[in-house]
């Protein structure tokens, strides 16, 4: 089908970028892989009008950050009762510095940690983090200032002061 | 470690993830786009199902728009003549009432001695003969031998319900109702579409109508009252009034849809009766009231202490009248329950009423222009707002 190669180009393009951003959400590669594999499932069944997106990469990121949020919520009541039902998966072969700030990551509310990742491994602006996860540029910045500050004080360091 | 930490971790990750194969993600897809065509396809069917079940409904309704006219019942003068000449009849207050221009129609029951008079469930018990006997507001009388059914009041006459669907016979006359008309002539009833089922075996439901001058039943299911509340005018033209199943509110609507109301500002506690007829309602507990006259536009709040000295009264049921008259009924140590009324709408004079009994009254009934007060054995009936009563004839 015609709109499965325009996904197929999308996927081998993005893909392993959407899941990097996805795991630090996550914490788990497992779910991160996931969640991606599920956008891309939806494009696919979008058909055309996948084809018709300006951005589809931006798409895609807000369906799989949805499907995150969505499973983390369903989660939550699980980990209340059962505080590690499995350990979450990592990435086999990243750094062991990595593992240490996904660790930390782990620790940061469900919003800090989809704040830090769309704006450090997504790279986007705070204006389009706001328009993705549907909340004001000051939500966004607040969440960045508490984000960076929890996770300096787990890394034990100092992280760079927010960019313009 | 700092901001970069941060950022490396992307490229890290992104260098280590293994692109799966595209064929899992497609099918997964194609999996999605069936799940959606087949919910779109039973979404379909259903809204197929609704469409045709509305219009085929549709289509049974025009068909019922047609008038049913169901026949008055056959009368036998002489058979009620019977009945009411036992020498044991009795009046079943519950189930008699009077119509707005104060005639009456009682249930008189003579209950077979032979068979000992017991029931089947809440039908009469077997042996058990009856009639209805109307008497006029100006003393006329007519008897007609009848099951015990449940007789409405309303405005122009009564109805006179179907026998309760357990209760019925072979009879298909048990399956009507009818009207009784101004001159105590029963009539039958041309219904509407919906009436013929819902209005024949539950004539007090706020959806009726009944016209008895056109001999016509109809059916308005936008008609409804508010959830719990009870009925207390809402038969008559004009204002229809609900309460509160402890009456502490009151509701009124103009056109039985949308509704307003009231809650009661009396002290907590107090055994509040909440009363209404045209334009009046009263929210009454102890000789404090809350009142409107205008239909709920306005209220105001009356202390009636001092009005209600004379006649020193206890706990009081009080009643509105169209006219505005207060009547209320208490009792008495030593002379039983005494009903009294106010003079006029100023409720700055009351005076009691020429109607008392050793055994109790029951609260007055404001119905249409009548009010009636009910003891066990009579009715008193007046059509003045409580300045003279008539009492019903006895049986003979």
């Amino acid at each position: 089908m015609a709109e499965d190669g325009y996904v197929r180009e999308v996927y081998e393009a993005s893909y392993r970028r959407l899941v990097a951003q996805a795991y630090a959400v996550a914490a788990d590669r497992v779910e991160a892989e996931d969640a991606v594999q599920e956008a891309f499932a939806r494009a696919v069944a979008a058909g055309d009008r996948f084809r018709r997106l300006d951005n589809p990469e931006a798409w895609l990121r807000t369906v799989a950050l949805n499907v995150l949020r969505r499973r983390w919520r369903r989660a939550s009541m699980f980990r209340a009762l059962s505080p590690r039902l499995a350990a979450p998966a990592d990435v086999p072969g990243i750094s062991e510095d990595h593992v240490v700030v996904v660790e930390a990551l782990r620790s940061l509310p469900f919003q800090q940690r989809e704040t830090l990742a769309l704006f450090y491994l997504g790279d986007l602006p705070v204006q389009e983090i706001a328009a993705t996860l549907g909340v004001a540029d000051g939500t966004v910045k607040s969440r960045l200032t508490r984000g960076r500050t929890a996770l300096a004080a787990l890394l034990d360091t100092t992280l760079e002061a927010e960019r313009g | 470690m700092d901001e970069s930490r941060l950022r490396s971790l992307g490229a890290d990750v992104e260098s280590r993830v293994d692109l799966p194969d595209f064929a899992a993600v497609a099918e997964r897809g194609a999996r999605i786009r069936r799940r959606r065509t087949a919910v779109t396809g039973a979404v379909a069917a259903l809204a197929v199902a609704v469409t045709a079940f509305t219009l085929t409904h549709a289509f049974d309704s025009n068909r019922s728009q047609q008038p049913i006219h169901q026949p008055a019942p056959t009368i036998d003068p002489e058979a009620a003549r019977r009945v009411l000449s036992d020498p044991d009849p009795q009046v079943d207050t519950d189930a008699s009432r009077v119509d707005g221009a104060g005639a009456m129609l009682a249930v008189v029951v003579v209950r077979d001695r032979a068979f000992g008079g017991g029931s089947a469930g809440s039908c009469p018990p077997a042996g058990q003969r009856s009639a209805l006997r109307w008497t006029g507001p100006r003393g006329g009388t007519r008897a007609w031998v009848e099951r015990v059914r449940r007789v409405e009041p309303v405005p122009g006459g009564f109805v006179v319900a179907a026998v309760p669907r357990a209760c019925r016979s072979d009879d298909p006359a048990d399956a009507r109702a009818y009207l009784v008309d101004a001159t105590g002539i029963p009539r039958g009833i041309t219904r509407g579409p919906g009436a013929e089922r819902m209005c024949a075996t539950r004539p007090a439901d706020v959806r009726c109508h009944f016209d008895v001058r056109s001999r016509a039943a109809s059916f308005n299911p936008a008609v409804r009252l508010p959830r719990g509340a009870v009925p207390l005018r809402t038969k008559a033209a004009g204002l229809r009034w609900a309460r509160s199943s402890d009456s502490h509110r009151l509701y009124w609507s103009a056109d039985g849809r949308t509704w307003r109301h009231r809650d009661t500002t009396l002290p907590a506690g107090a055994i509040v009766s909440a009363s209404a007829a045209g334009r009046w309602g009263v929210l009454a507990g102890d000789t404090s009231v809350e009142l409107t006259s205008d239909g709920g536009a306005t209220w105001q709040r009356r202390d009636l202490t001092a009005a209600l000295r004379p006649v020193r009264i206890g706990d009081v049921d009080w009643t509105v009248t169209p006219s505005g008259v207060l009547l209320g009924v208490t009792q008495l140590v030593g002379r039983g329950d005494v009903l009294f009324r106010s003079t006029d709408a100023t409720w700055s004079r009351f005076v009691e009423a020429d109607v008392h009994t050793a055994f109790g009254l029951v609260r007055p009934v404001a119905v249409g222009g009548a009010v009636y007060v009910v003891d066990d054995q009579q009715w008193a009936v007046s059509t003045d707002g409580g300045a003279t009563w008539r009492r019903t004839p006895p049986l003979p």
